[in-house]
């Protein structure tokens, strides 16, 4: 079957839709350009839209261009902080805004529950009784924790089949030197 | 005596209040009529351009005279607060100011118009597209503005609003078409 030599001179609504502003803002190449013309002489409702569109586009050109009002001018001077540039305090200012977001206070939240979730898993449960009678107590117990983990820790290490079998080699060499 | 931009933004950047007073006697107008553009209310056209202009001078010290014109700058730092707003406030709004505020305000505000019947006049005929604009999606209106009212090419669009040239082509097209069609229906009442 032989194609046709023009297929873009078959046009339909849709196409010529998609094309129409490229139209009335002479951005398509001559074939495309007379494709359009062809389909417009026998669509009014292209026809239509293509006017539509036009009527956009001259509105756009001639929109009025308003005075602002003569208050306008001053009210945005008598509102402008005196200062341009940052200052420290601004950025405590923000820092603190940041921090009592009801985001922030929720991200904190849970994070303390899920600490204290892992804490409790870690067998870390501190007596709140006594946290309440003594807050130094937290220091005091987190000190005893983390005193708890590091002898845990250098236990196991030296209870590795790991080390053990080092130390034999070495206690081996030391005797054959 | 003519004061470069360059100067003016050194001078408020100095803490020197003239030349902020300066900056904003002289392009106020400009920064108040993008704002109404997009929002075709008056009263909000004025909250807006004092947001921008409050904003300006807070990102004053951004500025490069080298890249470009105040005022460029100016309106494109002012052209992201409304897109923001925009987005912000995603409530999709329907009307304009009507011709019946705008004539108590002509009325109470000789100055403003050369002559109130005229310049209502020539209003009512923008009204009628901006009124259909702002039934359109906010999407599409956006990029018609930017388009058709305040002449940004299509790269410079695709630049501001991060989206793909076609994606900007496409949507300024689909936002005329949709207007003509709304302007093609009230007109057949």
């Amino acid at each position: 079957m032989r194609r046709p030599r023009h297929p873009r001179l078959i046009m339909n609504c849709t196409q010529c839709e998609e094309r129409i502003s490229d139209y009335v803002e002479n951005a398509l190449t001559t074939a495309d350009r007379s494709a359009i013309d062809l389909h417009l002489q026998s669509c009014g409702a292209c026809s239509e839209l293509l006017a539509g569109v036009s009527e956009v586009l001259v509105w756009g050109k001639t929109f009025p261009v308003y005075e602002s009002p003569a208050w306008l001018a001053p009210r945005i001077i008598a509102h402008t902080p005196r200062v341009a540039r940052e200052s420290w305090t601004d950025t405590i200012a923000s820092v603190w805004k940041w921090v009592i977001e009801p985001r922030t206070a929720m991200a904190v939240f849970t994070a303390t529950l899920v600490l204290g979730w892992l804490g409790g898993l870690a067998g870390l449960s501190p007596n709140w009784v006594t946290v309440v009678r003594n807050p130094a107590a937290i220091y005091y117990g987190a000190q005893s924790a983390v005193n708890r983990a590091y002898n845990e820790a250098v236990r196991t290490y030296y209870s590795s089949a790991v080390v053990a079998e080092i130390q034999t080699r070495i206690e081996q060499l030391r005797e054959i030197s | 005596m003519h004061t470069s931009d360059a100067e003016l933004v050194k001078g408020c950047l100095a803490g020197d209040h003239v030349a902020w007073e300066t900056i904003v006697r002289q392009h106020n107008r400009r920064i108040y009529n993008l704002a109404y553009r997009f929002t075709g209310r008056f009263d909000e056209a004025e909250d807006l351009t004092q947001e921008i202009f409050l904003k300006v001078y807070r990102t004053l010290n951004s500025y490069r005279p080298e890249s470009g014109a105040l005022m460029t700058w100016m309106v494109r730092v002012g052209r992201n607060h409304i897109i923001d707003h925009y987005r912000k406030f995603k409530t999709e709004r329907t009307h304009t100011d009507s011709l019946e505020v705008e004539y108590e305000k002509a009325e109470e505000n000789p100055e403003r118009y050369a002559s109130p019947a005229q310049a209502l006049e020539k209003r009512e005929l923008s009204q009628r597209v901006h009124r259909a604009l702002l039934r359109i999606s906010g999407d599409l209106r956006e990029a018609v503005i930017l388009r058709d009212l305040e002449e940004f090419t299509y790269e410079e669009i695709a630049g501001m609003l991060k989206l793909p040239l076609g994606t900007v082509k496409s949507r300024i097209n689909r936002g005329r078409a949709e207007l003509a069609r709304l302007l093609q229906k009230e007109s057949r009442g």
